[in-house]
């Protein structure tokens, strides 16, 4: 009896595996691609692994060589990767670059999926390891270790937009804007190594910079993936990330001009630059407020002209009302809050601080303060929804404001459209032809050219487009003056060669009143100061 | 190439060992007799004790000096057996797909690829290597007693001592065979590794004329293994490339006109063994008086220091032993010296270098000769034999500025102002000759084999008296220590930030600051004597521990540089001196075991 129970049970058991592996196949049935190609999801696990792009398949290559290392580990990869994680930074100390790059590629293949590893690393070699060489060629070689490496993290994550996002970073802000841009530029467009098939037009850094920022920005459209931000917990920005290819196209145009590139092709390349703008302007992009805004000139006119026209029609509704209660309550001030607030600022005791801010806040006046005022009717009734209506969209227009002042697009756009003109156009060509001859030493002729180029800078700052000054605004940016003060100090300093003093009804004088910080610039002064600047050969 | 300490010569450092040596293997002795005294004397009474030590002694005596190399060499070659039903292969078979595939795991675009494959190489073979005789010395005793196969021999007329050097020969044996497995293939793989060559396109080519007629061409390989040459030709066909990743080609043209073909040779530059000759360094600062050192410039690794540029600041270094007939047609000064900038400047242009020639006897200079500085490169700076003095005057190199006992100064100067050339002692070296790569790959295997051997040792000695899991974390535990031997001493240091182990413990889970002084009272008195206890056992470990660290030359074959005759004779000593003791604590451990009586 007791050999025919242990039979039984055995069978029991038998029959419940076999029942079992059913919901075990449904469970981890694997993908696959049948003849054909149609292509079977599998199991539950296989499908959740796939919804989730959690596989190695789908999250990148696949590479024999990391599963190797990983396996090998025993378990231990972390400590493993902790200890050379150690390594690399002894080697970093010691300057010991070839052990330190080998060793980054042991970490990356411990955590292949760890993209921090990839951007700090990436970071690490382009900039801190490449300003360790004196040589600007052996700068210009790691810079490029830096971008590959973080390139090849793309390969084990692919379509990962923050590494798209940190390639196109590098690319466009070490080649284009650290100190050794002139010769970074020129490495970089002679690198056939690194471009392959591009042709030598499409080798610009910021161009290919932009490449890499359209891919992400595409990226994330497609999947709805966001960038990490600085910390691995947050993700950027939108407003940032989407400015970032236009930008590229703004300092390429800005850049070429500087390097001698005039006329119709510096123009094709601001109209570029404008395109793209309008087109980042128009987008809807998420702000933390948890809205979205759009930073367009024609979206902020329209907020402008909203608020006039509704502040215009409440002033209608309520004539002199505003007025009335402002005064009123200002009437309403204590004797010590109307001191406090009449007092200079500099000068008020913490406690006058104190009742001028309360005093402050009692003589705000806002729009429905002045529409309550009115009397019961319709008249309130429709000044009332004016006013909510006015606020809400004085609330709007701050925020887009903001977000506008953000990213500096409103001076960007209308640079645009000022770079386009042919006074601007002009300009930069004459300034450039200046700055050659004065290389040369040939300095009445460098003086000449100057000068024609500031007059021409002058042109298109006073010149009127529809009746109004269209570009005054690009005399009180701090960008646009101090590059114009950089070249009035280099004619200064073709003046002192020539032992000329600055002429009078200098062109650009209210540039030099604005931005001129160190005021060594007056055109009054009859002595030459010894600091200004010559232009270096190259 | 870096050296943290300075070589010592043989005899010194021979000298300064045998007394440390001495000191700790009496200390030793010392201990253990006075425990075993104390141990019997406790047991059985301090006379029964004092005989007992004594008889053991005397037995030692006779043991060690009555061993048969007849019985010793059979039970190695039975531990050769054992060692190979161990799946010993397994470790063949192991290092070469390691290096059949070892490429994978390299770094394809290494500016120095000769240097990756060969620590590549020399580390992965002392690893492996290392890893095997770890597991065959700890595994094979606890073995032999758990299996009851040690009664075998012990019941044979085998002395104790014959039994442990037995076993640690025949292992030996295993190691060596594998270690010239590894040697040999390992210089196959990279010799082949490093091989290639470029081809070059007859449109890549121009002629370059100055006027006067063509003087030659010029031209630019194509790439192979991420990177390229330009290269010069010479108007009867022979040139050179460019270097890039540490090597260079020979070029010549076979044929002519349309038919002429550039031929590259192998790479060359890589793969070498320089034999320098050190110099003493010192220092002047910016105002030419006499300084320590050279500034720091903020850099975390205080190796180098550095002098300031456009001052007097100088460094000097002083060669002696300088022969006429070594060197008759001059110094081949070789330089690997930092740049550090304190503004950008000229980014095109190199900081500017200068170097004097001077005698230390009558002060006779030479004039100053400028260089550009080049970094992470090693830079030739060829002193002829002919030279000139600041006013024009002639001077003969060894006549006028070398002393008759072949002592000369070489002053490095920085010329650039506000920037800054950073060395140490080893920056600059005479090139005396080209040693032979081979001979020193197979030096730097010899310090492989050392390691080897005294880990073996190690190993079979504590298998000895502790079961197979415990000799193995006591085997490991040696490893690792002898291999941190320098983090120790830095632990174990009065000087070190944030105190001994306990005091840095506390300062852990307390979370205080590593320089925040701790508040007098009993707490701090007990922390510090429990720290003064540890760093007194510590500081003696490290007496004890075998420094594996030093016995180390891979750097030396991966930087281009001959392993001094010297060092390997140290090598030899260091490890012959650590073995004979651990095999002496072997036999006397295995003596007290039961299954040895």
């Amino acid at each position: 009896m007791r050999g025919r129970q242990q039979f039984i049970r055995k069978i029991v058991y038998l029959a419940v595996l076999a029942g079992l592996l059913l919901p075990l196949s449904w469970l981890s049935q694997p993908a696959s691609v049948e003849a054909g190609g149609a292509r079977q999801p599998g199991g539950k696990l296989a499908q959740l692994r796939d919804d989730y792009s959690l596989s190695q398949a789908r999250l990148g290559e696949i590479d024999p060589v990391s599963e190797t290392m990983k396996l090998a580990t025993l378990g231990m990869r972390g400590p493993a990767a902790n200890l050379l994680w150690g390594k690399a930074l002894h080697y970093q100390k010691i300057k010991d670059f070839t052990s330190l790059s080998a060793t980054l590629e042991q970490i990356t293949k411990l955590q292949p999926n760890f993209i921090r590893v990839w951007i700090f690393q990436g970071w690490n070699l382009s900039y801190n390891v490449s300003v360790d060489f004196d040589d600007y060629r052996d700068r210009y070689y790691w810079v490029i270790r830096g971008i590959r490496f973080t390139q090849e993290g793309l390969e084990y994550n692919r379509d990962e937009p923050t590494l798209l996002r940190e390639v196109g970073r590098v690319i466009s802000r070490k080649m284009g804007q650290s100190d050794e841009h002139v010769q970074f530029r020129k490495l970089f467009r002679a690198d056939d190594d690194f471009h392959g098939a591009r042709s030598m037009s499409e080798r610009d850094s910021w161009r290919v910079g932009k490449e890499w920022f359209e891919r992400c920005v595409k990226v994330i459209e497609d999947t709805g993936r966001q960038p990490k931000g600085s910390m691995e917990t947050q993700e950027a920005s939108p407003l940032m990330y989407l400015s970032e290819a236009p930008l590229c196209q703004l300092y390429y145009a800005s850049t070429i001009e500087e390097e001698g590139t005039f006329g119709g092709a510096a123009r094709a390349a601001w109209a570029e630059a404008e395109q793209d703008w309008d087109v980042y302007g128009e987008r809807d992009i998420p702000v933390g407020t948890g809205t979205t805004v759009k930073l367009g000139e024609a979206n902020y006119r329209f907020y402008i002209d909203r608020v006039n026209e509704l502040l215009r029609r409440l002033a209608e509704l309520a004539p002199g009302l505003r007025e009335r209660l402002q005064a009123e309550r200002v009437a309403s001030l204590s004797p010590e809050e109307r001191a406090a607030l009449e007092a200079n600022h500099t000068q008020r005791s913490p406690a006058q601080n104190e009742l001028a801010a309360k005093a402050f806040q009692k003589l705000g006046v806002t729009h429905v303060n002045v529409a309550e005022a009115l009397e019961p009717g319709p008249k309130r009734n429709e000044a009332l929804k004016v006013a909510v209506d006015a606020t809400n969209y004085e609330v709007w227009k701050a925020e887009v404001e903001f977000h506008r002042t953000t990213v500096n697009y409103g001076y960007w756009h209308l640079r645009c459209e000022a770079e386009q003109e042919p006074e601007a156009l002009e300009a930069h060509e004459l300034i450039y032809r200046a700055i050659a001859a004065h290389r040369e030493v040939e300095l009445e002729k460098a003086a000449e050219l100057y000068l024609a180029g500031f007059q021409k800078w002058a042109e298109l700052l006073n010149k009127e487009v529809s009746g109004v000054k269209k570009y005054q605004p690009l005399v009180d940016d701090g960008i646009t003056g101090e590059q114009m003060v950089a070249d009035i100090r280099k004619y200064r300093a073709c003046l002192k060669q020539l032992d000329t003093t600055f002429p009078e009804n200098f062109p650009l004088e209210q540039i030099i009143k604005l931005h001129d910080q160190e005021a060594q610039l007056q055109p009054t002064s009859d002595r030459p100061t010894d600091e200004d600047p010559t232009p270096a050969a190259e | 190439m870096v050296l943290e300490t300075e070589p010592m010569p043989f005899l010194p450092w021979l000298a300064g060992a045998a007394d440390e040596w001495w000191k700790v293997v009496l200390g030793l002795t010392v201990l253990g007799l006075l425990l075993a005294l104390l141990v019997r004397a406790v047991r059985y009474g301090p006379v029964d004790a004092v005989r007992t030590v004594g008889r053991g002694i005397w037995t030692t005596i006779v043991d060690l000096t009555r061993i048969s190399p007849r019985r010793v060499l059979a039970l190695a070659w039975l531990a050769r057996r054992e060692a190979l039903h161990r799946w010993v292969l397994m470790a063949f078979v192991l290092f070469s797909l390691l290096l059949l595939f070892g490429a994978w795991f390299l770094d394809e675009l290494s500016n120095d690829p000769s240097r990756l494959y060969l620590a590549f190489v020399l580390e992965m073979s002392r690893g492996l290597l290392l890893l095997l005789a770890l597991v065959l010395s700890v595994a094979s005793i606890p073995a032999d007693l758990a299996q009851r196969t040690i009664f075998t021999i012990v019941t044979k007329p085998v002395r104790a001592s014959e039994l442990v050097l037995g076993r640690m020969l025949g292992f030996w044996m295993v190691g060596t065979a594998m270690l010239l497995f590894f040697g040999i293939v390992g210089y196959v793989v990279v010799m082949r590794g490093l091989t290639h060559t470029h081809e070059i396109l007859p449109t890549k080519v121009e002629s370059v004329s100055d006027g006067t007629g063509t003087t030659g061409k010029t031209g630019i390989t194509e790439t192979t293994r991420r990177h390229l040459h330009n290269f010069d030709i010479d108007n009867e066909g022979r040139g050179r490339t460019t270097p890039a990743q540490g090597h260079w080609h020979e070029v010549h043209v076979e044929g002519k006109g349309d038919a002429a073909k550039y031929v590259l040779g192998p790479p060359q530059g890589w793969l070498q063994a320089r034999v320098p000759i050190w110099g003493k360094l010192r220092f002047k600062d910016r105002a030419g008086a006499d300084a320590a050192e050279g500034v720091s410039v903020g850099e975390e690794w205080a190796y180098r220091s550095y002098i300031e540029g456009g001052t007097l600041a100088t460094a000097i270094w002083r060669f002696e032993g300088l022969r006429e007939r070594d060197f008759p047609e001059g110094l081949p000064l070789e330089l690997t010296i930092r740049v550090f900038r304190t503004y950008k400047g000229d980014i095109v242009s190199a900081v500017q270098g200068g170097l004097r020639v001077r005698n230390p006897e009558t002060g006779e200079v030479s004039a100053e000769r400028s260089f550009p500085a080049r970094e992470f490169t090693t830079d030739s700076q060829f002193i002829p034999r002919k030279l000139f003095d600041p006013e024009g005057k002639p001077l003969d190199l060894f006549e006028d500025l070398i002393t008759p006992a072949g002592a000369v100064e070489i002053e490095l100067q920085c010329v650039t102002p506000s920037q800054y050339f950073g060395m140490a002692q080893p920056d600059v070296y005479v090139r005396a000759r080209d040693g032979s790569f081979t001979l020193n790959y197979v030096k730097c295997y010899l310090g492989i084999w050392f390691q080897m051997l005294m880990l073996t040792a190690v190993g079979v000695m504590f298998s000895t008296f502790l079961n197979l899991p415990v000799a193995l974390l006591a085997t490991i535990g040696t490893l690792l220590g002898g291999y941190k031997l320098d983090y120790i001493r830095e632990l174990t240091s009065p000087q070190m930030v944030g105190g001994g182990p306990v005091e840095q413990i506390v300062r852990l889970f307390t979370r205080m600051n590593q320089t925040t002084k701790f508040e007098e009272g009993t707490q701090r008195n007990v922390i510090m004597m429990i720290d003064d206890a540890l760093r007194w056992i510590f500081t003696r470990l490290t007496h004890v521990l075998p420094d594996f660290g030093a016995l180390s030359d891979s750097s030396f074959v991966a930087d281009g540089f001959d392993i001094p005759a010297a060092r390997v004779l140290e090598h030899g000593v260091s490890a012959l001196a650590f073995i004979v003791p651990v095999f002496i604590a072997g036999y006397l451990m295995f003596r007290t075991r039961e299954v040895a009586r």
